[in-house]
């Protein structure tokens, strides 16, 4: 049967369909509506886990640096929970608000073959949901872990207590102390090495540095100035001798540096060296091995003195190297007709430790050196080859330490103005660093830090940036 | 006769129609998808400001030196799109070491600034440039613009010994300024390591 269509039934169809689409729509808000609040809920969840992610990683990260307060394992995990748990607690405040039943749990491990520790966290929480509850889904659970680890640190300490010392030595305690104290007692190990003319390992390295007796900072505390000469390469290689000695490749080894003069000398094996007899010795025996004593504004040299000191404070300047039994050491007279001198043909081309004087060894010479000066002129050996030879045996000392591939030791140094004789060059000791504001900087190479301290004022702060700069890569 | 009406209601009905329409966009939809834009790329500027910031924080407790131009350099990088220069652009980047002095005192060790500083200051310390040396040490821990105010102290208590490493980020979103709702607002996000 054929069904009419006129206006009257198409109007009636129209109204049928203007009907209909307000029961769609109406049908599609239901559907959209939940989809809306479930990409509003699914937001919520994912921005508030993100946030607790954000939280853990800043503070495993924050515990983990912390590991080195306290004296003893016990305390130092004590101290790393507490920071991490204030560092969660401090980086998620913005956005606690949106969570419900926040709880974190922390833990520390350690590994004593790679030397490692690590603090471990895993925190949970509720976000609480508003469309898909409808479904019954209230609040998404959320549980993270995040963990992060600390090295071990492994620093040795060289300390410069030459007699331009004298007024800052009281700052320079101080500072070292305060420095020392950074690190962690019964996992770090902290040496120390002090040094004028003559070198003294006054404290070997050792994770007992906090809990001996003596222990470092007392040594610190016990050091005086002493008069002598400024040999930081025979300093720099005992320090390293002391990390090769401990020989921990896994953990962070460093040297830090403290000076506040010049490298003027060096202890070497003179025995090659001496050209004639001279009248007067008796018992000389080999090898001749002292340091070469060459005073500013001077023109000679006057002696061989003995490179090691016997404890913390002793005074080498006026003792005689061994086996030189009066012949080389002319008790810093400078008087006519002295032995030495005039028995050298020249100066040894390197260190007692292999270090070039020259710049024939691992680098390029920093100062222009000649070798064979020696014996001619007025028959004394020319103070500024000495002093430029100790420059030169300090800035090889610190390549061939940087260079060692299994340690791979870290130098820092401090730089201390104000001495008015043979203050420390500046862009020497940034190139010793390794410094990557030095024009010698070596990519190669291990990247250390250059601190210049204008005055004593500015010594704690230079000794505590070196500090966080070897802490935070321990992490 | 009666006079049949219906061919002309649906043409004056599609008038007023397009007239609705075109009334509704212009106060109700086109505002509306103004502001979900704005909100929108404020969202995903606010996301890439925070990861700048997280990214940038964590290097800086890590050891990085930032500065040094190349490190500086690096930042500038990540940041992309952002419009940060070195000393100049849309935004800044606050880096602050904080030490814990003991009697719930902290100073600040170390201020770094990457950016453009006139944007904002930071909410919890402001060490006078006269006590900064060229690496942002803060050479004189003693001096009273060093010290972190309470607002700090009361969000993250700290004993002697305890370093924090602080970043705050800030970038301006003048540019979405289009309505001029946002005048003088901007993103700002702050990470503590």
């Amino acid at each position: 049967m054929r069904i009419p269509f006129d206006g009257r039934s198409r109007r009636r169809a129209k109204d049928g369909r203007r009907g209909a689409a307000l029961v769609l729509a109406a049908l599609l808000c239901l559907a959209l509506i939940p989809m809306v609040g479930l990409a509003v809920d699914g937001a919520t969840a994912y921005l508030m886990r993100s946030a607790v992610s954000a939280a853990l990683d800043a503070a495993v990260l924050a515990g983990a640096r912390s590991l080195n307060v306290g004296q003893d394992i016990a305390s130092q995990t004590g101290n790393a929970t507490a920071v991490a748990q204030k560092v969660f607690n401090a980086n998620l405040s913005a956005a606690a608000w949106q969570m419900k039943n926040i709880s974190s749990s922390i833990s520390v491990g350690q590994n004593n073959s790679t030397h490692f520790r690590w603090v471990t966290i895993t925190a949970s929480a509720d976000v609480p949901l508003s469309m898909s509850s409808l479904a019954g889904y209230s609040s998404a659970h959320i549980q993270l872990t995040a963990t992060a680890q600390r090295r071990d640190v492994n620093v040795v300490l060289v300390l410069d207590h030459s007699g331009s010392m004298a007024n800052a030595m009281s700052a320079m305690r101080t500072a070292a102390t305060d420095f020392t104290n950074m690190f962690a007692g019964g996992r770090d190990n902290v040496g120390l090495v002090v040094f004028t003319g003559s070198t003294f390992v006054a404290y070997h390295l050792s994770s007992g540095f906090k809990s001996d007796s003596p222990n470092v900072t007392t040594m610190i505390g016990q050091l005086q100035s002493n008069n002598g000469a400024t040999n930081t390469a025979q300093a720099m290689w005992d320090a390293y001798g002391e990390l090769k000695r401990l020989n921990q490749p896994g953990a962070l080894n460093v040297i830090v540096l403290f000076t506040d003069g010049l490298a003027n000398t060096y202890t070497a094996d003179f025995t090659a060296l001496i050209s004639k007899p001279v009248s007067g010795c008796t018992g000389l025996s080999k090898p001749l091995v002292g340091v070469v004593l060459a005073f500013s504004g001077g023109s000679l040299i006057s002696g061989l003195s003995d490179p090691a000191a016997h404890s913390l404070n002793d005074v080498t300047e006026n003792r005689p190297a061994p086996n030189s039994t009066g012949c080389f050491w002319n008790s810093n007279t400078l008087s006519a007709g002295q032995s030495l001198p005039g028995a050298l043909s020249g100066l040894p081309a390197t260190d007692a430790n292999g270090n070039s004087t020259n710049g024939t060894g691992s680098t390029t010479a920093y100062l222009p050196v000649n070798l064979t000066s020696a014996g001619i002129a007025n028959s004394y050996v020319a103070n500024t080859n000495v002093t430029n030879s100790g420059q030169n045996a300090f800035d090889d000392a610190a390549n061939r330490i940087r260079s060692d591939a299994n340690l791979s030791p870290l130098i820092y140094a401090i730089g201390l103005g104000g001495n008015p004789g043979a203050p420390p060059d500046n862009v020497l000791m940034a190139r010793i660093a390794n410094d990557p504001a030095s024009p010698s900087f070596n990519a190669k190479q291990a990247q250390g830090l250059y601190v210049f301290s204008p005055s004593t004022a500015q010594l704690h702060t230079a000794f505590l940036r070196i500090a966080s700069e070897i802490l935070r890569l321990s992490l | 006769m009666r006079r049949r009406t219906g061919g002309k209601h649906p043409l004056r009905s599609r008038g007023s129609t397009i007239l609705e329409f075109a009334l509704a966009a212009s106060f109700v939809f086109l505002p509306l998808l103004a502001g979900t834009a704005t909100v929108g790329m404020s969202m995903l500027r606010s996301m890439k400001v925070q990861a700048l910031n997280r990214n940038v924080a964590h290097m800086f407790a890590t050891g990085v030196d930032f500065s040094q131009a190349a490190n500086r350099n690096l930042v500038l990088k990540i940041a992309g799109s952002l419009h940060i220069q070195d000393s100049g652009g849309s935004g800044v980047i606050l880096l602050t070491e904080i030490d814990g002095t003991g009697n719930g005192q902290a100073v600040c060790a170390r201020r770094i600034v990457i950016g453009n500083a006139a944007l904002r200051a930071s909410s919890y310390v402001t060490p006078a440039s006269s006590v900064l040396d060229s690496g942002g040490a803060v050479t004189n821990l003693n001096d009273p613009s060093a010290r972190v105010n309470a607002a700090f102290l009361t969000m993250m208590p700290m004993s002697q010994g305890d370093v924090v490493y602080l970043a705050e980020t800030y970038f301006s979103t003048s540019d979405y300024d289009w309505a001029g709702f946002l005048t003088g607002t901007g993103i700002y996000t702050k990470a503590m390591f």
